[in-house]
């Protein structure tokens, strides 16, 4: 399955008709939506599952109020409006579009209720031929190619994905998802069908040979049978409580580490602030290095605006003069030698007219005024190379500036984020108490129930040793009638059935426990650098383990960012199971695409890098949605290279802090503009296709 | 599928065919949402294979 676009009509913050598109190009699989918190991130990979299969994550609040807010309001007191998703994929050559509308009532104020919900999956197959299915046919049909019970568990938070898994609980649903894909749980399905249709086998035999004695036992099979469902149910209960308990106990501990720690937190808000005073003088040092090259070159700056019109200005005039100031000076040299005027006037010296033609030699004397003006010229030129200078010199200190604003902002940040650390630990002995008398009463409450776990488990023990008795006394009732006979034989030709589906059950999930244990290794170790390796219990459940000096599997502590990608390794590891298997055909289902809102919160960069150098190449389609701030690991030329082109969507909120301005995006080397619209929550999304 | 039946008086032929049948029962209601009646099949599937 590869997802092509989503299409929002006033579905929850997306107000009127949004599109967004995915890259479905098998060799460029990776597709990106920056947003920032808040923008509809989260709404876009619930819209995929409320659609496909009618689910919500726990994180999506207010559930039930999905059309747009605006749009409810907009309609009216009493009236209804629609809200809806359409998602377009491609699944095994066919081309789908499926709907999904959502009809609420506006109530007034902030009440609505809702109205109807419908659904349609549209079939285009390789012919052209197109196929409608509504409401549950639909959901058949969308099951069929990727089963409900998996969605979760592809298309999901990257923060909250392993809290969800590795509850027991959760656990237990992933082990039964993971047994899916690998197509088990048709063999345990088998097995529990069969066991019906065997008591209905026994129950005939009772009924056709009037046996009451069989009819007895088969009521006490039944109710050891409910005794057994119950105490299992028990004992799952207590395990439950025992792993809410422990948990309680972390945190308890978790706060109790709090009053070791607060001196650690206090020295480092002491460093921390020193470091601010150091960046802050060295601010101020920048900002007077500033206020001087500016009053140094106050000149130059003024000089630089001006020296453009003098230079053209001057030029004109000499332009305007037409005779060159050379000729102009010999000839009226030459005139006041030869004592006649041009007006035929004779020029004595120390008459005024030959004093008025001598000035005129001074003041045509234009030599001197084309050297000096010349001179002008070339110092103004200078005051531009300066200013050219002083332009460098004021950037590098303003760039140097900024870099420790920024610096200090973050030192501050640090520093804030220690002293709520403090502010909150500030508690004194009694509180300590308190956790204390808290965690010894919680750690009574483990024992207790690891008592009454001891307990019940025994129990079960003995009620399935009588059940097995009990089958065995059914198993050994010979039938006294031909019909009872016959039906004997087909209880029998059953047991032997059911007994070649336990075997096989057992080789399969051996195999491929084997298969996934090996593929989730090797995924792990690539992307956490470690030598960590994976073992799977009965159920599908995942634990890293590391070798001592010795050779020893011991099982490894793993740090939040190591546990985040063990799942990553399991997810990807199912998926690389179903990619070769689909690229084979030998799986019922095809690649599954892989949609992680958040997918880097708890990893460094390195480990970044390699989650998305990885990943795609064990999935047909990969969808990330995270901070425009995160964008940085897109951007590193490795990655760039192994993902040759990326689908990137942007989507902003008018809430947004950030205001209207040009982003550049991985591969891009011009700037992507987005545009924040004026109504409140509205979104603009732009699909680019950079490189 | 390695069928050892000594323990019964079936042969592997009829085994497998029975475990054939039985799955393809269970493939075919995989992606039902009512799967209540999947163990009426199988017993049909018995008195087929073994009727008087």
């Amino acid at each position: 399955m590869k997802i092509s676009q989503i299409k929002f009509n006033n579905w929850r913050c997306f107000n009127g008709e949004e599109t967004i598109s995915f890259s479905t190009d098998r060799f460029k699989p990776i597709s990106t939506v920056y947003g920032t918190n808040g923008s509809g991130k989260t709404t876009i990979l619930n819209s995929v599952l409320w659609s496909l299969w009618d689910i919500l994550t726990d994180d999506f609040e207010q559930p039930t109020r999905l059309v747009s807010n605006s749009h409810l309001a907009s309609v009216g007191l009493g009236k209804s409006a629609m809200g809806s998703v359409e998602i377009k994929f491609e699944h095994a050559g066919c081309k789908y579009e499926v709907v999904r509308t959502y009809i609420e009532k506006n109530l007034g104020g902030e009440n609505r209720s809702a109205v109807d919900s419908r659904m349609m999956v549209k079939e285009i197959d390789e012919r052209g031929e197109g196929h409608d299915w509504f409401n549950e046919d639909g959901f058949d049909r969308i099951d069929k190619m990727f089963p409900r019970r998996l969605a979760k568990y592809f298309f999901f938070n990257g923060e909250s994905f392993v809290s969800d898994v590795t509850n027991q609980s959760g656990q237990k649903d992933f082990g039964r998802a993971v047994r899916h894909v690998l197509g088990l749980t048709i063999y345990e399905r088998a097995l529990q069908h069969s066991k019906t249709a065997k008591d209905d086998l026994e129950k005939s035999i009772a009924v056709l040979d009037n046996d009451k004695e069989l009819e007895e036992e088969i009521v006490k099979q039944g109710k050891l049978e409910g005794n057994i469902e119950i105490l299992k149910k028990a004992v799952e209960e207590v395990e439950e409580n025992i792993e809410k308990a422990e948990l309680e106990i972390e945190k308890i501990d978790e706060e109790l580490k709090n009053f070791i720690l607060i001196n650690e937190w206090i020295a480092k808000r002491i460093d921390l602030e020193n470091e601010i005073d150091k960046i802050d003088n060295e601010i101020k040092m920048e900002s007077n290095n500033l206020m001087n090259l500016i009053a140094r070159n106050n000149a130059c700056m003024f000089l630089q605006r001006h020296a453009q019109e003098v230079i053209s200005i001057g030029d004109s005039h000499r332009v305007q003069k037409h005779i060159p100031a050379s000729f102009k000076e010999s000839f009226i040299h030459d005139l006041l030698k030869s004592g006649l005027c041009i007006c035929g006037e004779p020029l004595v010296s120390g008459e005024p007219r030959y004093d008025k033609v001598s000035l005129r030699l001074s003041e045509g004397a234009l030599t001197d005024t084309e050297e000096e003006w010349t001179n002008l010229v070339n110092s103004l030129k200078k005051y531009g190379d300066l200013r050219n200078d002083f332009e460098i010199e004021f950037r590098r200190i303003s760039a140097r500036r900024n870099e420790l604003r920024s610096k200090k902002d973050e030192k501050e940040y640090d520093a804030s984020y220690f002293s709520g650390k403090i502010e909150k630990s500030g508690k004194n002995i009694e509180e300590i108490r308190e956790l204390e008398d808290k965690r010894t009463s919680k750690k009574q409450l483990c024992k207790n129930l690891l008592v009454k776990k001891g307990e019940d488990s025994n129990q079960l023990k003995l009620l399935e040793a009588d059940l097995k008795k009990s089958q065995a006394k059914i198993d050994k009732i010979e039938p006294k009638n031909k019909q009872s006979q016959l039906e004997r034989k087909r209880h029998k030709l059953l047991l032997a059935a059911r007994t070649e589906i336990e075997k096989e059950l057992a080789l399969r999930k051996d195999a491929l426990r084997k298969k996934i244990e090996q593929s989730i290794t090797n995924i792990f170790m690539q992307l956490s650098a470690t030598n960590f390796f994976a073992r799977l219990s009965e159920e599908f459940v995942l634990t890293m383990y590391r070798r001592t000096e010795l050779g020893e599997p011991i099982e490894a502590a793993l740090g939040k960012g190591d546990k985040q990608l063990s799942y990553y390794s399991f997810v990807a590891a199912l998926s690389e199971f179903n990619f070769s298997a689909s690229e084979s055909k030998s799986s019922a289902y095809e690649s599954f695409p892989i949609m992680i809102d958040a997918p880097f919160t708890q990893l460094d960069g390195d480990q970044q890098k390699r989650v998305i150098s990885l990943v795609p190449k064990l999935t047909h389609q990969l969808i990330l949605m995270m901070l425009e701030s995160a964008n940085e690991v897109m951007k590193t030329p490795d990655v760039l290279d192994l993902t040759p082109k990326v689908s990137v969507s942007v989507l902003y909120t008018a809430n947004s802090a950030i205001p209207a301005k040009s982003i550049f995006l991985p591969g891009s080397s011009d700037p992507i503009s987005y545009v924040v619209r004026t109504q409140e929550r509205e979104h603009f999304s732009k699909l680019v296709q950079v490189r | 599928m390695n069928t050892e039946h000594a323990e019964h008086q079936f042969s592997k032929e009829l085994v497998d065919k029975i475990v054939a049948g039985i799955l393809e029962i269970e493939q075919k209601r995989v992606h039902q949402q009512n799967p209540v009646l999947v163990h009426e099949d199988i017993l049909k599937l018995l008195r087929e294979e073994l009727k008087e």
